[in-house]
């Protein structure tokens, strides 16, 4: 019996040994437990999100686009695209699928607690922590802010769902509030800067430099108040990032003419900068005509000239997941993996493009034709997004292709939109006519003669009686003694860098507010020619739609409808989903 | 009478049984037989057979056994005079003694439904154990996955038990447990490392199938368990035996395709269905008939004339008629300290397709050796290395050699054909139509797999007191697997790659498993009083499982002769792999207790933790087991019962798991993502902390009767298993971010019968013993959580729905061929292209549209279109003797199961250039065609050849697996003692209705994929001839 019982004590002394060791660490993933212990780990994280958010491309570029006006499909469609087009998808349809922008959300989410955490427990620095949590706050809201015109509502949650049952977190939103709490939510980031300290902005990334890789959070914030009409606001974030550069002298080339949509006469070489181009000024020669504006979008992320206009800017490698994937939706069939499911639409070919008369009066705007499509073999395909692949080059660092979030021309007609409505048409008109170093701005004596060179050429009512902030520009430029250099001397305006001439104020706008309301049909118009496809389109038609309909019920519906979308469906010949309520403008939610 | 001796504790019931043992056959009395009643009496019958022992009391069990005859449990049920008559040892009656968990004991006392499997395997020409299971055994359903030597077979035991986690019953070689299951992918198309395929079914003694009471294994029982138990040394004398043996795979069937002028035909059809003209169509080289004249300028007419105008029968072209050799030698001995048996076996196996063959070389060394009275130390310890050359099975027409050669054009050939008609030694490229040169699959591609395995266990066993010992061992299963893969550059169309022309292909693979066992039991034993017997054992258990798999694929290496993944160019190489850990530990338990020899119980426990569970779950899951056993027969009211030898039921009830759950699904993790050529992390799975393993309950009630003097045998079974818990991968709420969430929220039941009857027709001179087995199995959903899934294989789509069997095929109704445009306008009916509606026409198929309402044919027309589970299958055994011959011959049989023929599917899409089946000239051609097939139509524009119940056919079979004659000379030199000699023919017959070339087949592991015949490699006919030699 004692043997028994010594068997017994040996089997259960034994039996509790391991099923303490019966767990096991994993070699293929990193548990949780292991991941967030110090800031490498953060910009791990960071970076892991980014890679997920270029998952995103296709599907924002394709909502924003192919449901607007300028972007129509090719008998090659696939029918989920046409449903799309049509703006009446099925519920399965995948480009309606909201999971890839929670998938980006959810890690956001994952991030940010886990950043509060490593704070608590001083795993990283408080400076660490501010930009890092303030970038990844930004993309989240930025997913938010797509995910809210497109759908009209989300289920907003800012805490990670860890298990199944955390889904009841989420509460169910509609845009006007979301655009609120969005708003909160930025003003209150720990700073709206960019990347200071981070590796990740000093060092290159495979040939890749990742300066302008991340979300810029005050032009966000600036969108999400001119989208809540909070024009005063929103123009002071623009003001902010125009600002770049502003207080350092010409030698900082770079960081001066950073975001001024400057231009100079063309005589000969390759211009380090972008513009329709007629070499040596000779306007009338079409031989001389080289279109430099879209070099833009084949300049990779070390680029100089590329480094002046962007601001957002996601490259792509061939090598490296995630794929590109706007090469197999634009290209011509079999042309570098091309599918050409879409195309622009017949409405922008014609009639956005295609009415616009160059200064010297050739029938066409180049940022449309041989800009942002080409007619090859008598379709018109577009070929915004193919340039990087057609210039490839084996070096590293250059990209198959790049996903244009934010750039200099975005910007001016986004404050334009914001100046405009907060009561400068005049600004808001030469930024997207001639610009600064334009004709507005020379203001002359009683007697008929202009002020002298260095006071001229300073926005306001008159030399001495400048704009107040946000809205003052300095455009002096004085090459006698005393020399006067200022940032935005050369700034030649977004219709100006396309050799296009100046809009007119037409005679029958008499008051200032009827001189606001043309400039905003000018200026939206004037973003379908400049950004076309570059995934602008529907957030812009919205924002005014609905502004107009606030202040006059009906008049967003017949902009957004009547004036705009509906002609691309004319034109084709087809009938889209009736967006003539606002109801309607929204696609469904599934979850 | 010899009295051995007799136990003091005589009760008063006690009394003498006398009796007189005759042999059954001729009824010669039969002196030396052992009569015994277990630990209480025991007897040896006298020269005229006579015997006397003494009974405890009228419900005794006597055990009667001898040297040459097969053992019988006789009820002595108060009988003073029995008379006892004694089968040869071959003779598969339902006694046998049984391979358990816990020892050998008579079949008689088991009380659970475990089937033992006791073939004389030496003669065999198989090269693995799964044929045994596939053919002697109920309740699997089981079906050799192809005819690659080697392959392996696929066992589903009592029907499905998971969905997602591991299908296949757990192993366990001579105490060591191991799963059979996919550590990691193949990079070979359709290929499944089989563990099996490295033991040699001539080292096997016995295999036990455990249907149920297999809570033992806790956390690893729920696909049932499988006992293996190898060779052992029973006498001290040292034996030795040989076998050689030598066979000829022929070729096989090959499906009836068009030959160059009908493919012609068809060719022209579908390109005038593009809109080419007569001139055209002409002008395209592969029709262009102008024979090429030499000119000064070079060559006038059809340069290409001699390259496509041949007659080739290709697919007769992969087959080719191939050789088998295996040399087998095991030596057994010792003396009364040690004991062992030593093994070696050398195998080359062929296969029918050209190029593919199978060598094994194995050796094994099973050692038993006494320390001291008390102490014994057992090893069995086993060494293989395989080496297979393969060839691609999964359904892909550009490199699986039986697709690739049924669809290429008759008029193409193997080799380059000069202008002027000289053939040259150098292959042609893949053909105008992008196929691949099948010549080119077989001779100058490489897809070798490499497996080196050893498996030990080593057991110290210490007899503490007469009642108990205790017991520790320590198992290592090792197994390496390489794979390496070379498609050269001539004679394939390979797809591009990120833009970047392939010219050749390389991949390399290795997997690694490593895993220790280790188990610590303690054993009771005891005979309380001459009525109440006890058998119990207690222990624990830990085996610790690495698993790691690692791949590289590159491209373009410079020249064919380069063929390792380190001359492929850097730019296109991919690496990849996965490591597994996991981690198995159990708290295990069963008692055994047998009252009178008449009732019996077994209550067996298991108490495990396993690393695969969820943080939440809880530690120790518990799956207990209980079964009792009446035999009726021992019972003095079946006194008069004559005709009744023996007549047990048997009831059980049990709960398994299934931890094959993933290894890291229960864990919050992080995965990487790629950004440029770095990687972050982003969360990897919306994790269920509650994950727990898959819960299978089951029911048995079993019957066993022994009639006529044992002469028939039978063995019914009842069962009823329910799987709870069952691991679904769900599609939850998108916001979460994650497609798929694994959680227990299905269930799933199986109920089914198994019958077994053996029986000896013929007892004379001539001996003939018949064996029949028949299982059915429904499977049946119960709760899949509110969803329901399709999922796609080889194009086929299968739907697992509650209240339906899992994955039954979902798929379009076809009921014939639009004969006239008049017919298809009554339908009306419509696809979609795009947005567009574009109505069926003349010669597209008739679908049924399912949806009332619309005129449109698309994916909501789908409904269930077949079944692949069988009505009934099993097998049927004969064994003849008669003199010195012998005759074993086994067919196997599965009736009322639905396949789906890829194959098929592919070769009557008529939809491509691809060569069709033969069947396609009755294709519809012109208006008033009254024919099922439709016409041909590049492209496929109308979907006629989506999934749809024209692939789906009737796949009942029945096969004649393997005949074997042998003859036992009579040698009575000092050197030889006994030789065999046997001829064995090997799938000679199969009846059947399906189309494709074989109705046995699997694809993969998965229960989801059965029933799909991705086009697998036939199971060849073969002839061999052998001798087996003792000395």
């Amino acid at each position: 019996m004692k043997k028994i019982i010594y068997f017994l004590v040996s089997i259960v002394t034994l039996a509790t040994l391991p099923i303490a060791c019966v767990d096991t660490l994993p070699e293929e993933v990193l548990e949780h437990d292991k991941f967030y212990a110090h800031v490498d780990d953060a910009d791990k994280a960071i970076m892991g999100l980014y890679g997920q958010f270029m998952e995103l491309a296709g599907q924002v570029v394709i909502l924003n686009e192919l449901r607007a006006d300028l972007l129509d499909v090719t008998p090659y469609a696939t029918t989920d695209l046409q449903e799309i087009n049509l703006n009446s998808p099925s519920e399965n349809n995948p480009w309606i699928d909201i999971r890839k922008f929670y998938s980006v959300i959810q890690t956001c989410n994952d991030i940010l607690s886990n950043f509060d955490q490593m704070l608590d427990e001083n795993r990283m620095i408080k400076a660490e922590y501010d930009e890092r949590y303030s970038d990844v706050a930004a993309l989240r809201t930025w997913v938010y802010f797509q995910l809210g015109i497109h759908f009209g509502k989300v289920a907003y949650i800012t805490e990670p769902i860890i298990l199944l049952d955390d889904i009841s977190k989420a509460r169910e939103m509609n845009l006007d509030d979301l655009i609120i709490e969005l708003i909160r939510t930025m003003e209150n980031l720990p700073t709206l800067e960019d990347y200071q300290a981070s590796v990740l902005t000093q060092q290159q990334l495979d040939g890749y430099s990742l300066k302008t890789f991340f979300i810029p959070k005050k032009l966000l914030l600036g969108d999400l108040y001119l989208f809540n009409n909070d024009y005063l606001e929103a123009a002071k974030m623009y003001r902010d990032v125009l600002a770049f550069g502003e207080d350092l002298d010409p030698t900082h080339r770079n960081a001066y003419i950073k975001n001024r949509l400057y231009g100079y006469t063309w005589t000969s070489g390759t211009p380090d900068w972008y513009g329709i181009l007629y070499r040596d000024g000779k306007v009338d020669d079409f031989e001389a005509l080289y279109n430099a504006w879209r070099l833009m979008f084949s300049g990779t992320t070390t680029d100089r000239s590329s480094l002046e206009e962007w601001i957002w800017l996601v490259a792509y490698d061939a090598n490296f997941k995630p794929q590109y994937p706007f090469l197999e939706i634009f290209n011509p069939v079999g042309q570098q993996g091309g599918k050409y499911w879409l195309k622009p639409s017949q409405y922008a070919v014609d009639s956005v493009w295609g009415k616009e008369i160059q200064k010297n009066g050739f029938p066409f705007d180049a940022r449309g034709l041989t800009g942002a499509f080409e007619n090859i073999g008598g379709e018109n395909v577009v070929t915004k997004y193919s340039y990087y692949a057609l210039a490839q080059s084996a070096s590293t660092g250059w990209p198959i292709g790049s996903w244009f979030l934010y750039r200099a021309g975005t910007l001016h007609l986004r404050y334009a939109e914001a100046a405009n409505r907060a009561g400068y048409p005049d600004l808001a008109w030469a930024f997207i006519n001639d610009g600064l170093s334009g004709g507005t701005y020379v203001f002359k004596r009683e007697d008929g003669s202009e002020y002298p060179g260095d006071s001229i050429k300073i926005t306001g009512t008159s030399p001495f009686d400048p704009y107040p902030y946000p809205f003052n520009f300095d455009a002096r430029y004085k090459t006698t003694p005393p020399r006067v250099t200022t940032a935005w001397r050369s700034n030649v305006g977004v219709r100006g860098r396309a050799s296009l001439p100046n809009i007119p104020f037409p005679a029958d706008a008499v008051t200032k507010q009827d001189s606001i309301l043309f400039m905003e049909q000018v200026i939206i118009s004037e973003a379908a020619k400049e950004l076309g496809f570059e995934g602008n389109r529907w957030q812009d038609l919205l924002r005014i739609a609905r502004r107009l309909n606030k202040e006059t019920p009906g008049a967003g519906t017949t902009f957004l409808w009547d004036n705009n979308i509906k002609k691309k469906y004319d034109q084709a010949g087809v009938v889209g989903n009736d967006l003539s309520t606002e109801a309607n403008w929204y696609l469904p939610f599934h979850r | 009478m010899v009295p051995v001796h007799a136990q003091s504790a005589k009760s008063n019931t006690s009394y003498t049984v006398t009796g007189i043992i005759t042999d059954a056959e001729n009824g010669s009395a039969l002196p030396g037989i052992h009569v015994d009643i277990a630990g209480v009496a025991s007897a040896i019958s006298e020269d005229n057979g006579s015997y006397s022992i003494q009974v405890p009391h009228k419900s005794a069990l006597l055990h009667v056994s001898g040297y040459g005859y097969a053992s019988r449990d006789i009820a002595v049920k108060g009988r003073n005079q029995i008379n006892i008559e004694l089968y040869d040892k071959g003779y598969k009656g339902v006694q046998k003694s049984t391979y358990t968990p816990t020892g050998d004991v008579s079949s008689t006392q088991v009380a659970n439904s475990w089937s033992v499997i006791q073939e004389n395997n030496i003669l065999s020409v198989a090269l693995s154990p799964d044929v045994l299971l596939q053919g002697y055994t109920t309740g699997i359903n089981s079906a050799f996955r192809s005819g690659v030597p080697g392959a392996g077979v696929s066992m589903y035991m009592h029907g499905f038990n998971t969905m997602n986690a591991g299908s296949m019953p757990l192993f366990i070689v001579d105490g060591l447990p191991y799963e059979n299951t996919q550590y990691a992918q193949s990079l070979l198309g359709n290929y499944v490392s089989n563990p099996l395929s490295s033991i040699d079914i001539k080292d096997i003694e016995s295999i036990t199938v455990m249907k149920d009471g297999t809570s033992l294994y806790g956390v690893k029982g729920a696909n049932g368990v499988i006992l293996i138990k190898t060779l052992r040394a029973e006498h001290m004398e040292t034996k030795i035996n040989a076998h050689v043996h030598t066979g000829i795979n022929f070729t096989t069937e090959t499906f009836p395709v068009l030959n160059g002028a009908s493919h012609r035909s068809l060719l022209s059809e579908l390109y005038q269905s593009q809109g080419f003209s007569s001139l055209e169509i002409q002008a395209l080289p592969i029709f262009n008939s102008e024979i090429p004249v030499k000119q000064p300028w070079g060559y006038d007419g059809n340069v290409d004339y001699y390259r496509y105008n041949h007659e080739t029968n290709w697919q007769k072209s992969i087959y080719d008629a191939n050789f088998n050799q295996n040399f087998y030698l095991n030596v057994a001995g010792g003396d009364d300290i040690a004991k062992y048996v030593l093994s070696l076996g050398y195998l080359d196996q062929q296969g029918t397709i050209k190029n593919t063959n199978f060598q094994r070389f194995n050796t094994r060394f099973n050692s038993e050796v006494k320390l001291s009275n008390k102490v014994n130390f057992t090893s069995n310890m086993s060494f293989v290395y395989g080496n297979k050359d393969l060839v691609n099975e999964g359904p892909d027409n550009k490199l699986n050699p039986i697709l690739a050669s049924a669809i290429k054009s008759p008029f193409t050939t193997s080799h380059i054909f000069n202008e002027v008609g000289d053939k040259s030694p150098n292959e042609e490229p893949a053909d105008y139509f992008g196929n691949s040169n099948p010549y080119v699959l077989l001779n100058n591609m490489m897809m070798a797999n490499i497996n080196y395995r050893f498996m030990g266990t080593f057991a110290l066993n210490w007899d503490i007191t007469k009642d108990i010992n205790i017991s520790g061992s320590v198992g290592l299963n090792f197994n390496k697997e390489r794979e390496r893969i070379f498609y050269p550059s001539v004679g394939i169309d390979f797809d591009p790659i990120r833009d970047n022309i392939v010219t050749n292909e390389m991949k390399h693979r290795t997997d690694r498993l490593f895993s220790l066992f280790t188990d610590f039991h303690g054993n009771y034993h005891k005979r309380l009083s001459s009525d109440h017997l006890i058998d119990a054992r207690i222990g624990l258990r830990f085996q610790n499982n690495k698993a790691e798999n690692d791949f590289g694929q590159a491209y373009n290496s410079s020249s064919d002769d380069f063929r390792t993944i380190g001359y492929g160019i850097s730019l296109l190489r991919q690496i990849g792999g996965s490591i597994g850990n996991w981690r198995w530990f159990s708290l295990y338990g069963s008692a055994d207790y047998n009252y009178l020899s008449k009732y019996f119980f077994n209550v067996s426990l298991s108490s495990d933790a396993s690393s695969r569970y969820g943080r939440d779950a809880q530690t120790l899951y518990t799956y207990p087991s209980v079964a009792a056993a009446w035999l009726v027969s021992g019972e003095e009211f079946m006194m008069d019962a004559d005709a009744i030898d023996l007549f047990k039921i048997r009831l059980s009830y049990g709960m398994s798991g299934n931890d094959d759950i993933g290894n890291y699904n229960g864990m919050q993790y992080y995965v990487p993502q790629n950004l440029f050529g770095n990687y972050g992390l982003i969360r990897g799975n919306l994790v269920n902390l509650n994950l727990k393993p898959e819960t299978v309950h089951r029911l048995n009630a079993g019957f066993d009767f022994s009639l006529f003097k044992d002469r028939l045998n039978i063995q019914v079974d009842l069962y009823a298993n329910t799987v709870n818990d069952m691991i679904l991968i769900t599609t939850p709420d998108k916001i979460t971010g994650f497609n798929n969430y694994i959680s227990n929220a299905g269930s799933m039941q199986n109920i089914g019968a198994d019958l077994n009857v053996s029986t000896r027709i013929l007892n004379g001179p001539v001996k003939w013993d018949l064996g029949v087995m028949v299982s059915t199995y429904s499977n049946k959903v119960l709760n899949l959580n509110g969803e329901e899934f399709l999922t796609e294989a080889a194009g086929a789509i299968v739907q697992t729905k509650v209240g339906q069997p899992l994955g039954v095929f979902y798929g379009h109704q076809a009921k014939g061929v639009y004969a006239t445009q008049a017919e298809a306008d009554t339908d009306n009916l419509h696809v979609l292209h795009g947005l567009v509606p574009v109505n069926f026409g003349a010669g597209d198929m008739r679908f049924v549209n399912q949806t009332t309402g619309d005129n449109l044919i698309d994916d909501n027309d789908r409904v269930v279109i077949g079944n692949p589970n069988p009505d009934l299958f099993g097998s049927i055994t004969n064994h003849v003797k008669f003199k010195r011959w012998t005759l074993n011959a086994l067919m196997v049989y599965s009736i009322g199961n639905d396949v789906y023929n890829y194959t098929r599917s592919q070769l009557e899409n008529l939809s491509t250039y691809n060569n069709q089946a033969l069947s396609t000239l009755n294709r519809w051609k012109y208006p008033g065609d009254i024919t099922s097939i439709p016409k041909a139509s590049f492209g496929d524009p109308m979907g006629n050849a989506r999934f749809s119940d024209r692939w789906i056919e009737d796949g009942s079979y029945i096969k004649l697996k393997s005949v074997t004659v042998a003859y036992d000379f009579d040698f009575s030199w000092k050197l030889i003692q006994n030789i065999t000699a046997f001829a064995t023919a090997e799938n000679l017959l199969t009846l059947t209705n399906y189309k494709g070339l074989d109705p046995e087949f699997a694809m993969g592991q998965n229960p989801l994929y059965y029933g799909i015949d991705p086009s697998v490699v036939p199971q060849p006919k073969t002839v061999s001839v052998g001798v087996k030699i003792e000395l």
